[in-house]
């Protein structure tokens, strides 16, 4: 397989030429390879929940530019919006965000910033799970809670212990950290990464279309 | 031959702020849907703010700025949020983190905060973000209603719940961390 | 100056080799460092490297603290004021830091949730390789050498967050072992798992020492570590009482007094004594408390699979079952939390199905598995209030009961978050308790507890069913459950494979194996 790093600048091409898109034509042309991709990696399925969160973003971002722009702006904005999120779909689903973050810090992103995002996304369902918790806590004791704007009023009760539990665990990880020596100089890496002559080859060729295709007096 | 002084004799590691950092970006993402609102067509989401301040003043401007990039980022992998997340989150944290450090008052670093997403963030979405997507600028007053709703409301609850951690001794604001 | 480091960090401190590797001097330590308010007191211990060490001692004690001065992590991460000495394989721990220690003194804290970071268990052992600079080849071959030895190589490929608690906590073992320690030190490793699994890290343990490993740990269970260790000490107000073979300590009479041969005489349970109350004169009324059918799944797997049974005003009912069986999930379908997807609860011939959960904690109180989850008030005394008040029901006079009965006048304006283990389980059922629910559920109500919490909540039971209320609990413990319910509830895969009384099913070896709740771990 590819090195991560590839693969992210594959994608950035990608980006480039979705953002200099300004017909409807290319952007469905683009949409549409992505979605082949998608479907020879089978993440269709995928594809489709992430859609449905996805969509109402670009409506609602297509509709403020339509509001200020006008109606073809807006469609295109929308479609444009969500094209580029797709390519940014597509490498997420054939690349693990620990490779990406270690690749990156090969690249010379410090460690820990590449540490931050690997491991927030292990965290995110915890605090998930804690909110849920509090919520049922003082539902228990009868006071009714409920999310939303009504979390925001009732903010003590609902932020409140949750923060503090929040603290409990940051401190937790720190301690567990320290104690596998996180933050010590020279560390070395359980995976390997490293370009090798095919990564170089498709870089090439990224790059190589990219710059035809902006290039050429075909406008996009 | 073990009777080395360590040089940097219990030197505070960075070891906190990573995981402070970590349970801060996983609030930002996880807390979004508990705490978001619907206010006419914007939709207010004051979670991506509160952990602004919160870090702003618990790590310092640049872990703060780190923090909101990263929410943004995992956001935007997770499809809920939009590449606007980014100007909305960073300018704001930084200002905060920064005017907090100089003064080392707590609500210098809200009015950093506020005036940071409030104003910065949409005149610089409007002039690069923007025009990324529809070739053109769009007005700046689109977007000031939303991210105004969003950051005023997250400043507050950020005020408030470091009042609270300092009530409850959880947080020593004066030393450590910083 | 690195030169001056022993050449690999990898290998056990050899300067030290077996002789006192770990030695305090006259140690104390308080988090605070004005005015001090001295945790661990005049501590003079030295421990070989090669030992099987039991730290015991009441809840609050020190237990934890003296296990943070082993690797450094106090003084250099908690910050205090720290008096004397410690010296660990020959260096004090004053002058080196805790990345110094981490690969000879392994440390497995109590809470697996935030000590496993990472997307996978693999990764997991490999973090503290990649922090020591181990080249890769010997990464590849340890990680699963490790894996194999705690029988854990089908967990690699999982994510942490999805384990069972047991198998969090052979992880986190496995992701210190594989750093080849000198000794491993590990904080309360039993507080939340089932015998089976008990069983399962025991033997991992017994078969580390016997490799040379040393093994130094803090619990409250005394019949799962007494037999192993070869020397304990007991903890008090950070002093240690008394130091010697288990076999005599736990004989002595300090050791009555904090209440440790309580969990000792648990090896074998036996039923309670004294009489409880019956449960079954008043079966021919109508139940309290009935489940019909209760069938519930996330994400398509059953957790819960056509629950049904009846509970009647009074009673004392234990759900037994291994990690994962399903008992917190069932519990909170008690009181609307879960609401099933088939079946129905009815609570007083009354199906609830329409009531919301703040409306059912009039009638149901409950405390939770982790108690530092349920607290939401700055202050104890704010905590017990806060249901009453809410629901309009304040009783002074049995608010007044219910802080005496549980021993809360000196904590009332503390607060709960920052309690020891023990104060906050008690805080968490008063709360429960303050709305005068008519049934009180826990879940786990005697994890990490120490021998005189036990004994003391198994008194207030029954002084709370004497009032006409009923109580349910979660728990693993045999031992507690034996002697404070005469009607248990086994679970099995979300299943009640048996509802009967503990006289008949503790002497069914074979079922209690099949259950996971025997420790000898089934081949
Ligand atoms: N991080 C901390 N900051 C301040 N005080 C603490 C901290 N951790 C523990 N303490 C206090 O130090 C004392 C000893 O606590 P420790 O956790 O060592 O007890 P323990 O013997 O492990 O108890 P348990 O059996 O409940 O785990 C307690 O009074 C506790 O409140
Ligand atoms: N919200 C949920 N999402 C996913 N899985 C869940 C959820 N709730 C319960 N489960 C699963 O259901 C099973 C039963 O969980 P439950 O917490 O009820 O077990 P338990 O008997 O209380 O275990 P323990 O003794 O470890 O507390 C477990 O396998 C758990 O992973
Ligand atoms: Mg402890
Ligand atoms: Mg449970």
């Amino acid at each position: 397989m590819l090195d991560p790093r590839t693969k992210l600048i594959l994608v950035i091409h990608y980006a480039v030429l979705v953002v200099a898109s300004g017909r409807l034509p290319s952007l469905a042309t683009e949409w549409a390879v992505l979605i082949g991709f998608i479907l020879i990696m089978r993440r269709l399925k995928a594809y489709g929940r992430w859609l449905r969160l996805v969509l109402p973003m670009a409506l609602f971002f297509g509709a403020v530019t339509a509001w200020s722009a006008g109606a073809p702006a807006g469609i295109l904005a929308g479609l444009k919006l969500l094209t580029l999120t797709t390519a940014f779909f597509a490498f997420f689903a054939v690349t693990l965000p620990e490779d990406l973050g270690n690749a990156l810090v090969k690249m010379g992103l410090p460690y820990s910033a590449a540490f931050v995002t690997t491991t927030a996304m292990q965290f995110v369902p915890v605090i998930g799970r804690k909110a849920r918790g509090v919520i049922a806590a003082q539902q228990a004791r009868g006071i009714p809670l409920e999310p939303g704007l009504y979390a925001l009023r009732h903010y003590p009760a609902f932020l409140a212990p949750l923060l503090l539990q929040a603290f409990q665990l940051a401190e937790e990880l720190a301690e567990a950290l320290e104690a596998r020596g996180f933050g010590r100089p020279g560390r070395s890496f359980y995976k390997e990464y490293r370009l090798r002559a095919r990564d170089w080859i498709v870089m090439g060729i990224g790059a190589a279309v990219t710059a035809a295709v902006l290039m050429s007096p075909f406008r996009l | 031959m073990h009777t080395r002084k360590n040089p940097q004799k219990a030197k505070p590691t960075d070891t906190r702020k990573v995981a402070y950092a970590v349970v801060f970006v996983a609030m930002g993402v996880a807390l979004a849907p508990y705490t978001s609102f619907p206010v006419g067509i914007a939709k207010i989401n004051p979670t991506q703010h509160f952990v602004n301040i919160l870090s702003a003043v618990l790590l310092g401007p640049w872990w703060a700025v780190t923090v909101a990039a990263v929410i943004g980022l995992i956001r935007n992998a997770m499809g809920v949020g939009t590449l606007l997340a980014f100007p909305g989150g960073m300018i704001g944290a930084f200002l905060a983190g920064y005017l907090y450090r100089r003064t080392r008052n707590l609500y210098a670093g809200a009015g950093g905060e506020i005036f940071g997403t409030g104003i910065l963030a949409p005149v610089a979405s409007a002039l690069l973000v923007a025009p990324v997507f529809m070739g053109k600028a769009i007005p700046v007053l689109a977007l000031i209603p939303s991210f105004l709703g969003s950051t005023v409301a997250g400043a507050i609850l950020g005020v408030l719940a470091v009042r609270m951690l300092e009530r409850a001794d959880l947080v020593d604001l004066t030393p450590s961390l910083q | 100056m690195n030169s001056e480091k022993p050449e690999s960090p990898a290998e056990p401190g050899k300067a030290a080799s077996a002789e006192n590797f770990i030695l305090t001097e006259q140690l104390r330590y308080s988090y605070k460092k004005a005015p001090p308010d001295w945790k661990l007191n005049q501590m003079d211990l030295a421990i070989q490297g090669n030992e099987y060490f039991l730290i015991a001692g009441p809840s609050g004690s020190g237990k934890s603290t003296l296990c943070r001065t082993f690797n450094g992590l106090i003084p250099h991460f908690y910050g205090g004021l720290l008096e004397g000495r410690v010296q660990v394989g020959g260096r004090n721990t004053a002058e080196w830091t805790v990345g110094d220690f981490f690969s000879q003194v392994g440390m497995v804290f109590q809470n697996p949730e935030s000590q496993l970071f990472n997307r996978t268990v693999e990764n997991e052992l490999a973090f503290g390789l990649e922090s020591l600079g181990i080249p890769r080849q010997e990464m590849k071959r340890r990680v699963p050498n490790t894996a194999q030895k705690l029988g854990i190589t089908h967990l690699l490929n999982r994510d942490p967050h999805s384990l069972s608690g047991g198998e969090q906590q052979l992880a986190s073992i496995a992701a210190m072992l594989c750093l080849k320690p000198k000794v491993l030190v590990l904080d309360e490793p039993y507080a939340n798992l089932d015998p089976a699994h008990v069983g399962r890290v025991r033997k991992a343990l017994r078969n580390i020492h016997g490799r040379g490993t040393g093994i130094i740990i803090a619990e409250h269970r005394m019949n799962y570590t007494a037999p192993d260790a070869g020397r304990m000490i007991l903890v008090d107000q950070g002093r240690i009482k008394e130091d010697g073979p288990p076999s005599f300590l736990l004989t002595s009479k300090n050791a009555d007094r904090f209440g440790l041969t309580l969990g000792w005489k648990a090896e074998n349970p036996r039923v309670a004594d004294r009489p409880l109350p019956g449960n079954s004169n008043e079966r021919n009324r109508t139940p309290v408390l009935t489940a019909e059918d209760i069938t519930y799944k996330v994400g398509g797997r059953m957790v819960l699979d056509r629950i049904r049974f009846a509970i009647h005003r009074g009673e004392s009912v234990a759900v037994l079952g291994a990690n994962g069986a399903g008992k917190t999930t069932l519990l909170k379908h008690l009181n609307g939390l879960v609401r099933p997807a088939k079946g129905r609860i009815r609570l007083l011939g009354e199906s609830i199905r329409n009531r919301k959960v703040s409306q059912l904690a009039r009638q149901v109180g409950m405390a939770f598995q982790n108690p530092a989850g349920q607290f939401f008030k700055l202050t104890v005394q704010e905590e017990i209030l806060a249901g009453p008040r809410a629901m309009d029901c304040l009783d002074e006079a049995w608010i007044e009961e219910i802080i005496r009965l549980f021993e809360l006048v000196p904590l009332l304006n503390r607060s709960p978050f920052r309690l020891s283990g023990g104060e906050k389980k008690r805080v968490a059922f008063a709360a429960a308790l303050a709305a005068k629910p008519d049934i009180l559920v826990m879940d786990e109500p005697t994890a990490g507890q120490d021998g005189h919490f036990r004994s003391s909540l198994g008194g207030l039971l029954s002084e709370i069913r004497s009032r006409g209320r009923t109580v349910i609990f979660a728990t693993h413990d045999l031992a507690f459950a034996a002697e404070n319910s005469p009607r248990w509830l086994v679970m099995q895969e979300g299943r009640i494979v048996r509802d009967d009384s503990p006289e008949t099913i503790l002497p069914d070896i074979r079922f209690l194996e099949k259950v996971g709740l025997h420790e000898t771990v089934r081949k």
